[in-house]
């Protein structure tokens, strides 16, 4: 429910059609041993979107098995991955969008997102003939002072990306526990493919 | 599952691959994307031209990290010759036809001189840095 208080890292699979359950678990238990790092659960996020929302959010979220430690030995991955159930997560309550399916390569994008019931197409697949579609680029870090420059830098690779979809740009910090999101990036200008 | 969701997965198989220093198998499992996501355009309506333009785009470059060069300009021409094709998908398939055309000069030099053709390291939106991000 958006804006709820309190948020539960769990929940992420069932209300984001583009995620499989298996993927959607894969991303969660990522963000649980990123989280794990630095933090106990439940743990309070303070947000910013377009530098004006200020808001703070306690998290719930499982401390990992040593399995899940395991699988994501690889730290820049399993930040990647933490970050996105948690980008995923803040754009569900926030701002009532759901993710309907990973970017195409050179779209300067993660993932495309778009309002509960829209951006798919009968099939299931994804419509970025809806205007209601939203391109998604997400950057995680472990430990960085500079958020606001990464967002920066992520706001011009959406600008720079092949697709003429509008764009949103997050930020998270996993051990300052803080994200940041950008709206309504203009899409697309010329940048190079590869 | 469909042509849609089962090129995604073959997209995450073969960054996994690229990850493992295996190019030969990343090769192989782009130009599987490459068909799958060529098989789910050619399914959509055709008033869907944004959905196609940019699948189109996302095939032609999938087609380019399979080393499929050849194919990415046959393909790259079609989609320039259709009056649906959207602007921005008609403009970086000209850079990605220039890069071919590079690439292919590149085949033409002495072989001492001649560059490796290497996977490009290109995720959808991803950026590695050497600290712990993305």
């Amino acid at each position: 429910m958006p804006g709820d208080s309190e948020w539960n890292l769990r929940l992420l699979p069932a209300s984001h059609p583009g995620l499989s359950e298996t993927k959607a678990a894969g991303l969660c238990a990522a963000a649980c041993v990123c989280l794990h790092r630095h933090h106990r659960s439940p743990t309070t996020f303070n947000m910013n979107i377009d530098a004006t929302v200020d808001s703070a959010h306690s998290v719930l979220w499982a401390a990992p098995t040593a399995r899940d430690r395991n699988a994501n030995r690889n730290a820049v991955d399993a930040t990647c991955d933490g970050a996105y159930a948690i980008a995923l997560m803040c754009l569900e309550r926030k701002l009532d969008l759901v993710a309907v399916g990973r970017a195409e390569q050179g779209s300067g994008a993660d993932w495309y997102v778009a309002p509960p019931g829209r951006g798919l197409d009968d099939a299931g697949e994804p419509n970025l003939d809806d205007p209601a579609i939203v391109r998604l680029e997400v950057g995680g870090h472990d430990h960085r002072s500079s958020l606001q420059y990464e967002l920066k830098l992520k706001v011009r690779q959406l600008s720079a990306g092949a697709s003429p979809v509008p764009g949103i740009a997050a930020i998270i910090g996993f051990k300052k526990a803080r994200v940041l999101i950008q709206t309504n990036v203009p899409a697309g200008k010329s940048a190079n493919l590869v | 599952m469909s042509n849609y969701r089962e090129s995604q997965v073959r997209i995450d198989e073969a960054e996994a691959a690229l990850r493992d220093g295996d190019e030969d198998r990343a090769r192989s499992l782009f130009r599987a994307a490459a068909g799958l996501q060529r098989a789910f355009v050619d399914s959509l309506p055709t008033d869907r031209v944004r959905t196609r333009s940019i699948y189109g785009l996302s095939i032609a470059t999938l087609l380019y990290r399979a080393g499929e060069l050849e194919e990415v300009e046959r393909l790259a021409h079609q989609l320039l010759a259709e009056p649906w094709i959207e602007p921005r998908a008609a403009a970086k398939l000209r850079v990605l036809l220039s890069q071919v055309w590079k690439a292919h000069a590149g085949s033409t030099q002495s072989p001492s001189r001649k560059p490796a053709h290497r996977l490009p390291a290109m995720g959808t939106g991803r950026l590695l840095n050497i600290q712990i991000e993305c």
